[in-house]
């Protein structure tokens, strides 16, 4: 048991690790490969589904039973029901105060998963499967496995206030995330808000947080906060509720 | 509903195979001809073989289009040095300081060379969405679920309730709501959890009764799982993991084309494929219906990936 | 072919055991029905026997289980999965597969049965089960016997040679419930399947099988000859109907969803004090034309008259004081954590002094312990909670949909008490139901929707 933990421990911050070089890349990069940077992309693009593919296995492969597994799938489906009713007004973002309520209740591999299943099951459904969504999956399931590692309170609203606090976090992370993701493509090579190979993590920095404000995008980020926190404080308690009693009656085990 | 295809012979994995080979091609050329004919041929193959094109692929079109003239604005929007360049369009250089480092330059000159420049990264993007449009839309993704390796399976099982079931929740809701204002209160957050609690309730309840129909009919009977298995198992993704970001930390620093690097690259999806094989190897699974790879397909493939050799050495520009 | 021996059960929520000391033996083919209250354990002893309990509800089991003279004791539901198939009480929830024949032929790919005797099998379930027109079909399409059927041969597929079936024919009308049966009687008779059926609408299961098991209360269970409960119906003779001025009056109603009628010009005048039942098979818009009298509903054409008042011209709020509905789930109306929050909340959302729900629900059903989870209550306690929260509005009229459904004999009796009382103290009550024993035993009038539809 303590080995287990071991291992899922390293495993878990491994593939974070890994994940996170595979988004933040142009902060890092050297001056010498700035031609081979085309390459360099598509390398990236095959990677993340590669460790996206290993982390499922990992969290899922004969550890995952029948009734954890239809607790995922029904409550994925609504949450991409959920995010197709946000969708659309700039910013909100409903989708991840069901994933960080249900991580925190089942644990941080239900947290992963359910993070990688609603993003993926909502992009089935209204289309929008694209190069990113293995990038948006693996930020969420970062954030999903971030909320099952969160401390576990006696006091109700110590839990409550800790999602909170969690969701504001998660939802600047995963916009930093997914603007990282597209600052290579989207802004190009040669501004002053592009990242410069070789430049250095702060120089490339600075440049980074540039365009992110000039584009809008913590405006993005701040609407995910906001939309993500007032919904935890609406329904967490009741879903708290909901969640353990269902878990209670099953025997649904955290994993 | 899934009837409207026709003449779609084709191994659904065959398109999203294709769909990967044209992202790399499109990620590689340097010019706008391949770009185009992968847009073309993409465009062509959904207009011949799915009744509905113009419905299935206007939002991969629309959205083609607006990176496209994103791309172009950003182009225009952020100065981009253009010395000994011919200027196309001369807007005022404005400076603004965010207090964060350097003062970011906006607007100012515009030259042709960064107009075509940024023609070609945005149609790069627009043809990559194009692709993956096509191919989910000649070979739903959902169809993929059933090819999924083995060891995936169970997250593909997840996935195909959560899509069964999502379209059933706005019934589920409607009918709800409209018991909800029985009880006299429809305003407020207590309306908000009038509504969402019984969904959720149901939901949840029914979830449990799936998990039991599924555990009768023999779902989650893996072969037991040997300890010296598991433990390979987790040794291997662990290698693959760390391989990755080794590979990634020299991509970074030493280029994609060295040795050290293509061999780290190589090793860790070798690793990926041997943890799948391991992890595929204890279920005792099988599958109706799977579609075997045909001559067509074989036929395809091979031209997709002439076409991405060609491009990469410069024979198509 | 099963044998129980010495079974106890007690859930881990819960002290009293649901089943204490069981000993019971089935033979092949044989067709036996589980009867008992609702909530007395039926379902407990089929899961008993396909291992669900204790695997996926923890309590404690003691006892033996054996199956095909194998001990399975020890085993889980999925390890003896092709031993036993069992079909949930509804079977809507128990898909996994979007198309029918996807769905057959997952059973047997967790088994790891080879493709083409996958196909073979498929092919001679689907023809001994009647579904063989359906194997291309996307199972959302399918009609509620046809998808009973399909759930049927799902768990047959992979050549169980046992079928536990919870409640098979609840939510089906009578000719499609008596279809489903007959299908049963006929796979034990004909090809030697051990049946075991939970139900609580005994009348038509009676005459087809071959033996009965009664689950009391108290958790003991008795094996017996097939004998008919004890409780007599008095059909109440239809034309007693009370001259005053209707307070409820129906004129020209019809209804169209997308177009399409559901039904055309329902006259109907119900007078006060007066229960009347709306039947009819499923489909035929009976909750369409619940939810039309009470306001909130789509009307095509025609009016909808309650004292006088359309509720349909009132603002949602106003209305509940004119038209109280119990909606066919009664859970729907549930969202808080205890009993006590949702009798307070039912005070306050409708001005009551506090307490008045209480009172209502106690002259309901007795007390029931306020801190208890409205879900764990029994169907009987649910429906007498969300009733309650309605009655507390005052409103004169009643409107009831499928309120029998989930409910045992003696739920069924103190239902119809307690709505003979109402109607004694002056409520309009109109119910949609298809159980007929239910509209036989307390209805003074009954509307047939379905013949006048085209």
């Amino acid at each position: 048991m303590q080995t287990n933990l071991i291992q899922r421990f390293s495993f878990v911050s491994l593939i974070t690790l890994a994940a996170l070089l595979l988004f933040s890349w142009p902060l890092f990069i050297s001056a010498q490969n700035q031609s081979e940077i085309q390459f360099a992309q598509l390398a990236f693009i095959i990677l993340m589904p590669a460790i996206l593919i290993l982390t499922i296995t990992e969290f899922t492969s004969g550890r995952i039973d029948s009734r954890q597994l239809a607790m995922l799938g029904v409550l994925t489906a609504v949450n991409a029901f959920i995010r197709m009713l946000g969708a659309g007004a700039a910013g909100v973002e409903t989708a991840f105060f069901l994933i960080i309520v249900s991580a925190y209740v089942f644990g941080s591999g239900f947290g992963f998963l359910m993070g990688t299943c609603s993003l993926l099951v909502s992009a089935l459904i209204t289309g929008g499967v694209g190069p990113w969504l293995p990038f948006q999956m693996m930020a969420a399931g970062i954030i999903g496995v971030g909320a099952g590692l969160l401390p576990k309170s006696k006091r109700i609203w110590l839990q409550i206030g800790l999602m909170i606090l969690y969701g504001v976090i998660g939802a600047y992370v995963y916009g930093a995330l997914m603007t990282l993701w597209n600052w290579p493509f989207l802004a190009g090579v040669g501004s002053d808000v592009s990242y410069v190979a070789g430049a250095g993590v702060v120089e490339n920095l600075v440049r980074f947080l540039n365009y992110e404000i000039l584009t809008g995008g913590l405006v993005w980020d701040t609407g995910r906060a906001i939309t993500t926190s007032i919904l935890i404080t609406v329904t967490a308690p009741a879903l708290l509720t909901t969640l353990r009693r269902a878990a209670n009656r099953a025997g649904i085990k955290k994993f | 509903m899934n009837q409207k295809r026709m003449g779609n012979e084709l191994h659904p994995v065959t398109w999203w195979t294709l769909a990967l080979i044209a992202i790399a091609t499109a990620v590689i050329s340097r010019s706008v001809a391949p770009l185009l004919i992968i847009g073309i041929a993409s465009l062509v193959s959904v207009m011949l073989l799915e009744k509905n094109w113009a419905r299935s692929i206007r939002l991969y079109a629309t959205l083609a289009a607006v990176v496209l003239l994103t791309r172009l604005a950003f182009r225009v929007l952020f100065n981009f040095a253009s010395a000994n360049q011919d200027i196309a369009l001369q807007l005022p250089l404005l400076e603004i300081d965010l207090g964060l480092g350097n003062p970011v330059h906006l607007l100012g000159s515009l030259s042709y060379a960064a107009i075509d420049a940024a023609i070609v990264d945005g149609l790069r993007l627009a043809v990559i969405i194009l692709a993956i449009g096509v191919a989910s839309t000649l070979a739903k993704p959902s169809q993929l679920l059933k090819y999924t390796p083995a060891a995936v399976y169970e997250i593909a099982t997840a996935v195909t309730i959560a899509i069964n079931l999502a379209p059933q929740l706005s019934t589920s809701i409607q009918r709800v709501k409209q018991a909800a204002a029985l009880r006299g209160r429809s305003h407020g957050l207590g309306a908000m959890r009038s509504l969402t609690i019984p969904v959720l309730e149901d939901a949840l309840e029914n979830s449990m009764h799936l998990a039991a129909s599924m555990a009768t009919r023999g779902f989650g009977r893996t072969g037991e799982t040997s300890l010296a298995k598991s433990l390979w198992l987790r040794t291997f993704s662990l290698t693959s993991v760390a391989l990755t970001i080794i590979a990634t930390y020299l991509i970074l620093t030493l280029g994609l084309f060295n040795g050290a690097c293509i061999a780290a690259l190589t090793l860790s999806l070798v690793f990926s494929v041997l943890v799948l094989r391991i992890s595929d190897s204890q279920k005792i699974r099988t599958a109706l219906n799977r579609k075997k790879l045909g001559m067509q397909d074989v036929l395809l493939l091979t031209i997709g990936v002439a076409f991405f050799y060609a491009v990469s050495r410069g024979w198509i520009a | 072919m099963i044998q129980l021996r010495g079974v106890s059960f007690s859930y881990s929520h819960a002290d009293a055991a649901v089943l204490k000391r069981v000993n019971l033996n089935f033979a092949p083919g044989e067709f036996s029905l589980i009867a008992g209250a609702t909530g007395s354990g039926k379902t407990t002893l089929l899961k008993a026997i396909n291992r669900l309990v204790p695997s996926f509800s923890p309590g404690t089991f003691l006892g033996e289980v054996v199956i095909n003279q194998i001990d399975v004791t020890n085993q889980n539901p999925q390890k003896i999965a092709e031993l036993v198939g069992y079909v949930p009480q509804s079977p809507d929830e128990s898909f996994v597969a979007q198309n029918v024949i996807d769905e057959l032929a997952f059973g047997m790919e967790q088994l790891g049965i080879a493709p083409n005797e996958m196909q073979q099998r498929i092919e001679s379930i689907a023809s001994r089960v009647g579904i063989t027109h359906l194997l291309c079909r996307e199972i959302a399409t399918l009609s509620g016997g046809e998808k009973q059927r399909l759930a049927i041969a799902a768990s047959l597929v992979a050549g169980q040679r046992v079928l536990l079936l919870d409640e098979p024919t609840s939510s089906l009308d009578s000719t499609v419930a008596s279809e489903v049966l007959a299908l049963l009687k006929e796979l034990s008779a004909l090809h030697g399947i051990t049946i075991l059926i939970a139900e609580h609408r005994l009348e038509r299961v009676l005459k087809l099988v071959d033996s009965m098991v009664t689950v009391h209360a108290d958790g003991s269970v008795i094996k017996g000859p097939v004998q008919a409960p004890t409780t007599t119906f008095v059909p109440v003779s239809k034309n007693t109907l009370k001259q005053e001025t209707p307070s409820v009056e129906i004129e020209h109603l019809s209804i169209e969803f997308d177009g399409e009628t559901v039904f055309r010009d329902l006259n109907l005048k119900l007078s006060r004090g007066s229960i009347t039942a709306l039947m009819g098979p499923n489909g035929s818009g009976k909750s369409s034309c619940l939810w039309a009298i009470q306001g909130s509903g789509v009307r095509s054409a025609g009016s909808v008259l309650v004292n006088g008042i359309d509720p349909a011209s009132l603002k949602a709020k106003d209305r509940l004081a004119l038209v109280a509905k119990v909606p066919q789930r009664a859970t729907d109306l549930l969202f808080l954590n205890a009993v006590s929050a949702e009798l307070y909340e039912s005070d306050a959302a409708s001005g009551a002094a506090a307490g008045s729900t209480a009172k209502i629900l106690e002259s309901l059903i007795g007390r029931i312990d306020p801190s208890l989870h409205p879900r764990d209550l029994s169907a009987g306690q649910k429906l007498a909670l969300v009733l309650a929260s309605q009655l507390v509005k005052d409103a004169p009229v009643l409107l009831l949909d499928e309120p029998t459904q989930g409910l045992d004999y003696v739920a069924k009796d103190h239902l119809a008490n307690q709505l003979k009382r109402l109607a004694a103290a002056g409520k309009t009550i109109l119910l949609a139901s298809h159980d007929e024993e239910f509209v036989s035993l307390v209805c003074d009038q009954v509307i047939s929707l379905g013949q006048n539809a085209n």
